[in-house]
């Protein structure tokens, strides 16, 4: 069995960088809490070279580099970090395990195919990993323990040859292998300082003088893994967060802070072959409240740009009533189905050109506005509904939808005659009617005015007696002075009058 | 030597007088205007060319500023309403941004911009020149549905459509059952200006039955 293990050293200070790019090159340091006694949990670099130890407190590392910056690392982006980690590896197989702290193992058994050779294959796994904003060390070998402590010592991508896994681990300290602090002291005091002296110790011997601990770190020092490589089971989930050390009351920055966020998902799910779905947004407001939002996305994309216009749509008609101090975003993750040309039937609009197209006029109108146009499954005159677009090529025979009326015209119509249309007038708009003997003599309302010259009706219409849409209305046709054909009818719940459509 | 240029591509308007007088139909990568005021049967001409082509396997799309298309007008055409794209706009300024990224997407046999009487402002008509360029590119045609021209001379074709008389059937009950128009070309880059046709738009025209379509025929189901 040959496993990777993928390791980001300083995981903490790489998720902050992560979230941050521009203090890439800048003494940074994360600490454990807020306050000038919280202490340093990771270090940057330049600051080691400032002379900032882990352990200080930022008061002091302070003191020492003047230009530190020391920030926290919530659980969101640390949540985010690490999974972003497994879909690196998970892009390669659905056999890894996550291991938590910005360490990874995938199974590479089987994936000989597609590449020449293991170093190859983990080369690009290190390029995937770096896309996704994090720099990893990569360790392959023929066990959990042995690919973890090769991914440590070894430094950017270390491959152990099957069987010599003894032979790489000798000269690798043992405090790779995190032992107990008394445990480590006994064995300093033996003179024990690297793997290959521990793996040599009898297990008896060991198992009598230190315990099932002895025996348990003399068998990963032989590269004996304790527990085997479990797969994760989870559903898809694609989250990114952040929390904001001042509260954010404007659109702007807050749409600043949303570019990064939708970079990172985007990059995600590219990387998985997933494009963007519908977003769920979540704001964690200065009130101690939280605002929960679900943005739709017409056409799945990862184009950043629509995106983030969809997002920038639902937050000015929907602003949060607080400053924020969290955000996190996730989506649904969709796949882009390839459409199956026609031979025989025009080209549509390419699959990927056009969810960015419908995605940008969904940003542009609302996503409400965009689709095609469905006639309602009601007899109300007015109804219509409005549903997803595909621009997919269907064969006349599989159309589900109003299939062709044998009573309809020819396509091309030797008499000169078309089916008339109606123009609709929404939502209705309210006029004044003058009657003489039931019969509309006079239309005045905004926009409409005139006598009645010639009039058609009255048609009732009625329906959903059953619940609180009940409509009953008395349809007319009426030829109005200024020559134009108008829809009318008359409310009979209201007793009011109302104008929905113009023949044209 | 210069070589040929390519053949103008028509979308048949599904009216075959009109299709005589525009040598085949509106052509496509150019942009052409339906003009003329309410009742008039612009509506009804461009959804018969919308049909028709749809019935051609093509997709189209429309932007409707005036919020006014009528589906159940359209499905009594029968069209396959999922291949009609309907587009919304709040504003002028959006239907015009919609209709050039509908362009350049490519794809659409026609894009229809209903722009009602809401008029782009005077300002806007440099957006013409850039229309017409991306719907060259796609090869795709733009009809602009207005109550007078727009496009100015960025216009391939002009069709005015001037409202004669309704039709009225008159007996027990009077009905109202269409009207007849004159469809007059007043320019047209690819042929003869000047030449008009006669249609009808006729409720009667898909039945030989009494015309109880559109709200009508909501009486007797409602009635159940």
């Amino acid at each position: 069995m040959r496993l990777a293990c993928l390791y980001v050293p300083d995981f903490p200070l790489a998720a902050l960088l992560r979230v941050e790019p521009d203090l890439i090159g800048t003494p940074v340091a994360v600490a454990d809490g807020p306050g000038p006694r919280a202490k340093l949990k990771a270090i940057s670099a330049d600051a080691v070279r400032r002379g900032v130890t882990v352990d200080l407190t930022t008061v002091q590392a302070k003191t020492i580099a003047a230009d530190l910056t020391v920030r926290q690392v919530s659980s969101d982006t640390l949540r985010a970090a690490q999974a972003a980690l497994c879909d690196a590896a998970e892009s390669f197989t659905p056999r890894i395990e996550d291991a938590g702290d910005g360490v990874a193992y995938l199974d590479l058994e089987g994936l000989g195919a597609l590449c020449e050779s293991e170093s190859r294959l983990t080369n690009v796994l290190a390029q995937r990993v770096t896309r996704l904003g994090l720099e990893a060390q990569i360790g392959v070998a023929g066990s959990k323990v042995a690919a973890y402590l090769a991914a440590c010592h070894g430094g950017g991508v270390t491959v152990v040859p099957p069987g010599e896994e003894w032979h790489f681990l000798a000269p690798v300290p043992i405090k790779l292998l995190a032992p107990d602090p008394e445990l480590a002291v006994t064995l300093q005091r033996w003179g024990i300082r690297y793997i290959g002296d521990l793996a040599a110790l009898p297990m008896t011997a060991v198992g009598t003088r230190l315990g099932p601990e002895g025996v348990s770190l003399v068998r990963r020092a032989r590269g004996e893994d304790e527990h085997p490589l479990v797969p994760r089971s989870q559903p898809l989930h694609f989250e990114e967060g952040v929390e904001i050390e001042y509260g954010i009351e404007a659109l702007e920055p807050l749409l600043f802070v949303l570019r990064g966020l939708l970079d990172r998902l985007t990059a995600r799910l590219a990387l998985r072959g997933f494009i963007c779905g519908d977003l769920r947004l979540s704001l964690r407001l200065a009130n101690r409240g939280r605002d929960e939002q679900t943005i739709a996305v017409a056409a799945p994309s990862n184009e950043v740009k629509s995106l983030l216009a969809l997002v920038r749509l639902q937050l000015e008609t929907h602003p949060p009533i607080a400053a924020i101090e969290g955000v996190r975003i996730a989506a649904v993750a969709e796949r882009l189905r390839a459409a199956q040309l026609d031979l025989f039937r025009p080209n549509g609009p390419a699959p990927a050109r056009w969810a960015i197209t419908l995605a940008r006029l969904a940003a542009l109108c609302g996503a409400e506005r965009v689709g095609a146009p469905v006639v309602a499954d009601t007899h109300r005159p007015d109804a219509y509904g409005i549903a997803p677009f595909s621009a997919s090529p269907r064969h006349p025979a599989l159309s589900t939808c109003h299939p062709p009326n044998p009573r309809t015209l020819e396509p091309s119509n030797p008499s000169g005659a078309i089916p008339l249309a109606l123009r609709a007038v929404r939502p209705p708009r309210a006029v004044e009617v003058f009657c003489e003997r039931d019969r509309p003599e006079f239309v005045r309302g905004d926009g409409f005015a005139g006598r009645v010259v010639h009039a058609a009706g009255p048609w009732r219409v009625y329906g959903e007696w059953w619940s609180d849409g009940r409509y009953v209305r008395d349809y007319y046709d009426a030829q109005l002075s200024d020559g134009c054909v108008y829809r009318l009818y008359c409310d009979l719940g209201a007793r009011s009058w109302f104008v929905d459509g113009v023949y044209d | 030597m210069g070589t040929a240029p390519e053949p103008v591509r028509r979308l048949p308007t599904g009216v075959r007088p009109l299709d005589a007088a525009l040598n085949g139909g509106v052509p496509r990568g150019r942009i052409s205007e339906l003009i003329g005021p309410l009742s008039s049967g612009k509506t009804s001409l461009v959804l018969t060319l919308l049909a028709t082509t749809i019935r051609c396997g093509e997709v189209v799309a429309c932007i409707d500023l005036a919020h006014a298309l009528h589906p159940a007008s359209l499905a009594l055409a029968g069209t396959d309403l999922q291949r009609l794209l309907w587009v919304r706009p709040p504003t002028a300024t959006a239907a015009m941004r919609c209709t050039e990224l509908l362009l350049q997407a490519g794809g659409f046999a026609a894009v229809v911009l209903d722009l009602g009487a809401s008029l782009p402002h005077p300002r806007r008509s440099q957006v013409w020149p850039r229309l017409l360029r991306a719907a060259e590119q796609s090869h795709t045609a733009l009809i602009i549905v207005a109550p007078h021209r727009l496009a100015g001379s960025f216009a391939g074709l002009s069709l005015s459509l001037q409202r004669r008389s309704p039709l009225w059937r008159c007996g027990l009950w009077a009905l109202f059952d269409g009207f007849e128009t004159a469809v007059v070309v007043m320019r047209n880059k690819l042929g003869a200006p000047g030449k008009s046709t006669v249609i009808r738009a006729r409720e009667s025209c898909l039945s030989t039955e009494p015309p109880f379509t559109l709200a009508r025929t909501t009486h007797e189901h409602d009635s159940r």
